[in-house]
C-alpha cells in the first residue's frame, strides 16, 4: 500500500508475477501503475504490504543488492550522459565488482543481442544515437546483470509507431531466448495484447481484473475493461473491413 | 630608453620572483581551500533545501563586505597576525560564493530520471554522488570555479596592506611613488595570471563536457604544478639565506663597528604606505644589514595593522609618529608641545604595550600651513594669525579630510581666520596648485620634498594649536629584548634633520627616482656625519 497525503493511491493489490512471463500493468494516467513498478525495487517505500522476490521479502534485504539483481527500463531512456554506451551497459556489472574480460564480454554479447554492433556504437555517447536505439541500449543495460525480472515503465511509449513495433517483437525474442519475467507498464491495450502473458488492469490504485489476454478480450467483467479493450477492438475491425472491401 | 626607466625595470624584474610566487602562492591555496570546503557545503545544501536560503545568504554576505574591509578586518581577528594567514583566510571566505551557488546550481539540474536511474542500477549513495551527479554537474561547477578564480587573483592584488606579499605590493607601493612602471607590472602579472587561470580552468570545463576526462585531468596536473612551483619558489624566498644578498653588497665601502652582534638575526621592518616610509625602511634596512642582519621588510601595512603587527610581535620595529599614537592608540584629544607628547607617548607605550620607543629621528611630518615664499615675503605673512592681516580673502587648499578634523577647528578657535576660502583637494595636487598660485596656502606635510623644491614657507604656529609629529622608532618588546638591536639602532637617532628628509622626499617624488637611491642618499649622509650628537631637548 502506498499513501500520499494520506490518501491511498496503491491499495490492496497483490497478484504474481511467474518466472519467464511477461506481466502488464495497465491502466490510465494516475492509476498507480508506475508507483506500484517502483515499489518493487524500493524507488518508491512502501507504507503497507508486502513484495516478495523469489521468495524472499524485498523490504527485509539490502536495496542496494535488491536493485543491482532487478533490471529497471525507462521511458526517457535515462542514459547516463557522461559515459559511453559501453559504459552505460557495464555499469551494474562493474558495481557488482565483475573482472573486466568478463564485462567486457557481456557488454559486447548484449549490444548484439539488441542488434547495435560494438565497434560501431560502443564508444558513442547516448546523444549521439536515435531514439530507438537509446532504448536498445536501455534494454541491454537493464539485462546486464543477468537479472532474473526486469521492471518497464512505459518503455516504448516515447518512440514512432514503426519503430516500437520493431522494438516490441525484438524485444519478445530475446525475452523468450533469455527467459526471464517482466513487469511492465503501460497506458497502450494494444501494446499490452501484443505481449503480454497476463495483464492486470489497475483503476484508482485497485485490481479491476487480471488474467490472460484472450480471457480479457472474452470475459471483460466490467465496463472500465470493457472500455479499454474498446479502442484495440475497434481499431481491429475497422482494418479488417478496410482489407475486405 | 633612459637609464632612470632601465634601472627601474631592472628593480621591477628583480622584485617579480617573490611577489609573483607570493601571489600565485596565495592564489592556489586559497582556491584548493575554497573548493575543499566549497563543494561539500554545495552537496550538502543541495541535498537539504532548508539549508539552502540561510547558507547562501551568509556566503552572500561576505561577499558584499569590501574586499579590502575584509582583508584588514581578518587581522584583529586573528589577534594581530599578519602576512600569508590573514589574506589566505580572507580570500578563501571570497572565493567560496560562486563555487557554492553553482554546486547547487549543477546538482539540482540533474534530470530526476538520471538520479532514479543511479539507483536503479544498484548505486549506493555515495556511488551515485561521484560517479553520476559529479561528473554531470561538473561543468557548472567548474563554471563557478573559474569565477572564483579571477576574483581571488583580482582581490590577492589587495592583501598588501595586511603584511603578505603579492602582486599588490608593485601596486600600493608604485601608487604612493607614482612609479607607474610599478604598477602596470603589478596590473599586468595579475591579468596574465587571471587569464592563464580562466584559460585552463575553461579547457578542463570543455574537457568535460566533451567527456574527454583525460585532458580535464592533464590540466589539473599543470594547474597544480604551477601552483607548487610558485609556493616553492615563495618558501625559498622567505627562508633566511645566510649570505648576503642583495643590500648588503650595495654599501660595501662603509666600514663598520667593531663586533657584529647581529650577524644572521632575522629583523623584520614594517612600513606604512607613503614615500617617506619607504625610504626609511631602506635606510634601517641598510643600516642593520651593515650590522650583519638578516633584515625583512614589510611594507605598505595599513597604518593601525602596523601598530597591532608590532604589539602582537608579528614584526620588530617601525617608525611611526608620535601625533599619530597620542590620537589613535592614546585616544588623547589636547594637544601638548613637541617634547612633552614625545615623552608621554614613549611612556604609554611602554606601560601599556611593552614597546619601546628608541628615539625621535629628528623630523617632524606634522600640518603645517604652508606658503609660497614671495608670496608671504609680499603680504608681510609670517605666522597663521597674520592671515586675519590679509586685504584680500585667501584661499586654503587641503587634503578633503582636514576641513573635517580637530585640527582645523582648533586652528579656527585659536586664529580666527574669518576671512579664509577653503578648497578640498587630493593631498598629491595641492602642492602643484599652490605653486601655480591656484591657492595662496595649503595644509603641507612638514617632511614633504616638495615645501623646499617650490620654495615654500611653513607658517609658524605661535599658539601651538597643531599637534607634534614627531618620526619615532618604534621596537617590539621582543626586539627590544634582542641583545645589541636596540644600540645598533640609536645612530639613526636624530640623525634625520626637516631638511634631509625633504631632499630624501624630494629624490623620489619629484626627482622620480626610486626609494632605494633615496635609502642610499639617507645613508650616505648619515655615515659621513660627524658622531651621534646627543638628545638635544627644546
Amino acid at each position: 500500500m502506498k499513501r500520499y497525503n494520506g490518501r491511498s493511491v496503491v491499495d490492496n493489490v497483490s497478484f504474481t508475477v511467474a518466472p519467464g512471463e511477461i506481466t502488464v500493468l495497465i491502466g490510465e494516467s494516475g492509476c498507480g501503475k508506475t508507483t506500484t513498478l517502483k515499489m518493487i525495487n524500493r524507488l518508491i517505500p512502501l507504507d503497507a504490504g508486502t513484495v516478495m522476490l523469489s521468495g524472499r521479502n524485498v523490504m527485509e534485504g539490502d536495496v542496494v543488492e535488491l536493485r543491482r539483481s532487478v533490471g529497471f527500463v525507462f521511458q526517457n531512456y535515462a542514459l547516463f550522459p557522461h559515459m559511453t554506451v559501453a559504459e552505460n551497459i557495464a555499469v551494474t556489472p562493474r558495481l557488482l565488482g565483475w573482472e573486466a574480460d568478463r564485462i567486457a564480454k557481456r557488454t559486447a554479447e548484449l549490444l548484439e543481442l539488441v542488434g547495435l554492433a560494438m565497434s560501431e556504437y560502443g564508444e558513442r555517447a547516448p546523444a549521439e544515437l536515435s531514439g530507438g536505439q537509446r532504448q536498445r541500449v536501455g534494454v541491454a543495460r537493464a539485462l546486464a546483470a543477468e537479472p532474473s525480472l526486469i521492471l518497464m515503465d512505459e518503455p516504448f511509449g516515447a518512440l514512432d509507431p514503426l519503430t516500437r513495433d520493431r522494438l516490441q517483437t525484438e524485444f519478445l525474442d530475446i525475452q523468450k531466448q533469455l527467459g526471464f519475467a517482466v513487469l511492465l507498464v503501460t497506458h497502450d491495450m494494444s501494446e499490452a495484447l501484443a505481449i503480454a502473458d497476463q495483464i492486470i488492469v489497475l483503476d484508482q490504485g485497485r485490481i479491476v481484473q487480471k488474467g490472460s489476454p484472450s480471457h480479457l478480450l472474452a470475459h471483460p467483467d466490467s465496463d472500465h475493461v470493457k472500455k479499454l479493450m474498446s479502442t484495440p477492438l475497434r481499431q481491429a475491425s475497422r482494418i479488417e473491413a478496410l482489407m475486405q472491401s | 630608453m633612459g637609464p632612470e626607466l632601465s634601472a627601474n625595470l631592472a628593480a621591477r624584474w628583480a622584485e617579480l620572483p617573490a611577489y609573483l610566487s607570493g601571489h600565485v602562492s596565495l592564489v592556489a591555496v586559497a582556491l584548493v581551500i575554497g573548493i575543499a570546503v566549497s563543494i561539500p557545503i554545495g552537496i550538502v545544501s543541495a541535498r537539504h533545501p532548508r539549508l539552502k536560503g540561510p547558507l547562501l545568504s551568509f556566503i552572500s554576505v561576505i561577499q558584499t563586505v569590501p574586499s579590502i574591509a575584509l582583508l584588514a578586518l581578518m587581522v584583529p581577528i586573528l589577534g594581530g597576525t599578519i602576512g600569508f594567514m590573514p589574506a589566505l583566510i580572507a580570500l578563501t571566505l571570497y572565493s567560496m560564493l560562486p563555487i557554492v551557488r553553482n554546486t547547487i546550481t549543477g546538482l539540482d539540474g540533474i534530470d530526476p530520471a538520471l538520479t532514479e536511474a543511479a539507483k536503479s542500477v544498484g548505486m549506493t549513495p555515495r556511488q551515485q554522488l561521484v560517479q553520476v551527479d559529479l561528473p554531470i554537474a561538473a561543468p557548472v561547477i567548474l563554471a563557478g570555479i573559474r569565477t572564483a578564480a579571477v576574483w581571488v587573483v583580482g582581490t590577492a592584488t589587495l592583501s598588501t596592506p595586511v603584511g603578505a606579499e603579492s602582486l599588490g605590493n608593485y601596486i600600493f607601493a608604485g601608487l604612493q611613488t607614482r612609479n607607474w612602471t610599478s604598477v602596470v607590472f603589478g596590473c599586468v602579472f595579475a591579468a596574465l595570471i587571471a587569464i592563464f587561470l580562466d584559460q585552463m580552468i575553461r579547457i578542463a570545463e570543455n574537457a568535460f563536457t566533451d567527456r574527454r576526462p583525460h585532458t580535464a585531468y592533464g590540466v589539473g596536473a599543470l594547474l597544480l604544478g604551477v601552483f607548487l612551483a610558485g609556493i616553492s619558489v615563495s618558501v625559498w624566498e622567505r627562508s633566511p639565506r645566510t649570505a648576503v644578498a642583495g643590500l648588503g653588497s650595495l654599501s660595501p665601502t662603509i666600514a663598520v663597528e667593531e663586533q657584529q652582534p647581529l650577524t644572521g638575526k632575522r629583523i623584520r621592518v614594517g612600513a606604512k604606505s607613503f614615500t617617506e616610509q619607504y625610504i626609511l625602511t631602506n635606510l634601517i634596512e641598510r643600516h642593520l644589514e651593515a650590522r650583519g642582519a638578516d633584515v625583512k621588510t614589510l611594507e605598505n601595512l595599513g597604518s593601525t595593522i602596523l601598530f597591532d603587527a608590532l604589539a602582537s610581535e608579528e614584526i620588530d620595529l617601525y617608525v611611526d609618529y608620535t601625533g599619530t599614537i597620542w590620537a589613535t592608540i592614546m585616544k588623547r584629544t589636547d594637544v601638548a608641545d613637541r617634547l612633552t607628547t614625545y615623552i608621554e607617548v614613549s611612556k604609554y607605550l611602554m606601560d601599556t604595550h611593552g614597546i619601546a620607543v628608541i628615539g625621535r629621528l629628528g623630523f617632524e611630518n606634522a600640518y603645517g600651513f604652508a606658503m609660497r615664499r614671495d608670496q608671504a615675503q609680499r603680504l608681510q605673512i609670517r605666522t597663521i594669525p597674520d592671515i586675519n592681516s590679509a586685504e584680500q580673502p585667501l584661499r586654503i587648499g587641503a587634503d578633503p579630510e582636514f576641513f573635517v578634523r580637530k585640527e582645523w577647528t582648533d586652528v579656527r578657535a585659536a586664529y580666527g581666520l574669518p576671512n579664509v576660502k577653503t578648497r578640498s583637494m587630493d593631498s598629491t595636487l595641492m602642492y602643484e596648485a599652490v605653486r601655480t598660485g591656484q591657492v595662496d596656502i595649503i595644509t603641507a606635510y612638514t617632511s614633504d620634498g616638495r615645501i623646499a623644491a617650490y620654495d615654500l614657507q611653513i607658517l609658524e604656529d605661535p599658539e601651538k594649536v597643531l599637534p607634534p609629529y614627531d618620526a619615532i622608532l618604534l621596537m617590539s618588546p621582543k626586539a627590544y629584548a634582542v641583545p645589541g638591536l636596540a644600540d645598533a639602532l640609536l645612530p639613526l637617532v636624530n640623525a634625520i634633520t626637516p631638511d634631509l628628509m625633504r631632499e630624501a622626499n624630494k629624490i623620489v617624488d619629484l626627482d622620480r627616482q626610486g626609494t632605494e637611491e633615496a635609502g642610499a642618499f639617507l645613508w650616505r649622509h648619515i655615515n659621513r656625519a660627524a658622531p651621534v650628537a646627543p638628545e638635544t631637548t627644546e
